[in-house]
This record gives C-alpha cells, sequence and structure tokens, in this order.
C-alpha cells in the first residue's frame, strides 16, 4: 500500500466520508471567525448592510459552520451504512451557510456592479448547492418530503 | 455610492435575519420530529440502536396483538352475520317452497271450478 494511501486510511471517518464538506467547514470558520473578533471585514458588507448587519452575517456564518461541522463529525458506519447521527444539526449548517453565501452574493453585486459578477457567482453557487444537499438530506430522511 | 442601497442594505440585513430565525425554528422543529417519529438517528453505538430497536419490536409487537385481537372479534361477527344470512336464506326457501305448494292447490283447485 502507497503511504499516501496509509496516511488517509489513518484520517477519521468523518473526514473520509465527506472530504469536500469539511474542506468548506475549514474555508468557512477562520473567514467567519476573523469576521465575528473584527480581525477582518469585508467592504462591501460594511457598505451595504447597516452597523448590525456584517455581524449579524458573520455570526450566520460562523454558527452555521460549527453545525455544519458537528452534524460531518456525526457520520457512523452502522451494519454497513453511513449515518449521519446528528443530522438537524447539519440541517442547520447548510441552512444557514446557503443564506450568508446568498447575502453575500447579492451584497457583492450592489456594491461592485458588474465588475463583482465573477465573486457573485461563485458565492450564489455555494448557496445552491448547500440549498440542493439541504433539501435532498431533508427529503431523504423525513416522512412528509420522502 | 447610490442613495438607495443603504436602503436596501436595511431590507438585505433584515431578509438575512428572517433567515436565520427561520433556520433555527426547523432546526428546533426536525429535533422534535426525529424525537417523536424515529430513534434511529440518536444512537451512538450498536448495542444503544440495539435496545432502541428492542423497544421499536416490542411496541409493533403489541401493535400487532391488538390488530388481530380486532380481526378476531371483526371476524366473529362476520360469522355470527353469514350464520344469520344461511338461516334467512333457508326460511326463505323454505317459504318459497310453501308459497309455491299453495300456488299450485291454489291453481288445482281453481281449475277443478272452472
Amino acid at each position: 500500500m502507497s503511504l499516501s494511501s496509509r496516511l488517509v486510511r489513518k484520517l477519521p471517518l468523518w473526514v473520509r466520508a465527506n472530504p469536500m464538506d469539511v474542506m468548506f467547514v475549514f474555508l468557512g470558520l477562520p473567514t467567519s471567525l476573523a469576521s465575528v473578533v473584527g480581525l477582518s471585514q469585508s467592504t462591501a458588507l460594511h457598505h451595504v448592510l447597516p452597523w448590525w448587519g456584517p455581524r449579524l452575517w458573520s455570526i450566520a456564518l460562523l454558527a452555521g459552520c460549527v453545525a455544519y461541522l458537528i452534524g460531518v463529525t456525526s457520520v457512523r458506519e452502522m451494519l454497513g451504512a453511513l449515518v449521519i447521527v446528528r443530522l438537524p444539526a447539519l440541517l442547520l449548517g447548510l441552512h444557514l451557510i446557503s443564506i450568508a453565501s446568498l447575502t453575500y452574493a447579492v451584497v457583492v453585486l450592489m456594491f461592485a456592479g458588474w465588475s463583482g459578477l465573477v465573486p457573485a457567482v461563485a458565492y450564489l453557487v455555494v448557496s445552491l448547492g448547500t440549498w440542493v444537499r439541504r433539501v435532498d438530506l431533508r427529503g431523504r430522511y423525513s416522512r412528509e418530503d420522502r | 455610492m447610490t442613495a438607495w442601497i443603504p436602503t436596501i442594505g436595511v431590507v438585505v440585513a433584515a431578509l438575512l435575519g428572517g433567515g436565520i430565525v427561520r433556520a433555527f425554528v426547523e432546526y428546533a422543529r426536525n429535533r422534535q420530529v426525529g424525537r417523536l417519529e424515529s430513534h434511529q438517528f440518536d444512537f451512538s453505538s450498536l448495542r444503544e440502536m440495539n435496545e432502541i430497536m428492542k423497544k421499536d419490536l416490542a411496541g409493533v409487537r403489541e401493535e400487532l396483538a391488538q390488530e388481530r385481537a380486532l380481526r378476531r372479534s371483526v371476524e366473529e361477527v362476520l360469522a355470527r352475520v353469514r350464520e344469520e344470512l344461511d338461516q334467512e336464506r333457508k326460511l326463505r326457501r323454505a317459504l318459497e317452497v310453501r308459497v309455491a305448494e299453495l300456488e299450485r292447490a291454489a291453481g288445482g283447485t281453481h281449475g277443478q271450478l272452472g
């Protein structure tokens, strides 16, 4: 077995099961944390939103990333299947990240106009992707949407 | 910056706030639904899952026994109704035979008289 395979197999199951999700969480966590404590501030958010808006946005993103991380780390292997033990937390995380990304996309478009189209599209894609995943997971586990 | 941006900004921030509240309300509802409807996501070990499934199985068995008892009582009622129906059919048949006999007898008399 190659060294890389051995290294990857030593990672926890929740990382190996959803590496992209974990990547997104660790991309969002430092950004939101820095924004909450005031280390990094988005110019677009501060110009467009009222004084409480950027703080609310960063809290939503931080809470979303933490909830998403709680959900992602609760993946267990049960009887040969991967089960998300803390599904409500994962859904909450996806919901918060989705609305935070959508808000940022709208704010960037309002602030920068057409020149903000590229970052806005990137955030819209994140918002759409998290929304699809949330609706799909909710549908798979709830009786109403099955 | 355009003058309308701060106004729209307040609307966007308010929508963000509303979305956050909605997300937490949905979270509370999901947790409650999970607690009421299914326990399959509340376990952290196979032993725990086994206990939950044992309890669920006992519940299902109890419901099955109740349904069987109901089915038995319905079958009893049905059997009684069938029995009554058979008796009524027999009586009706006997009555029809009797009516036919009487008609024949009346027809014979009428023929003799005619």
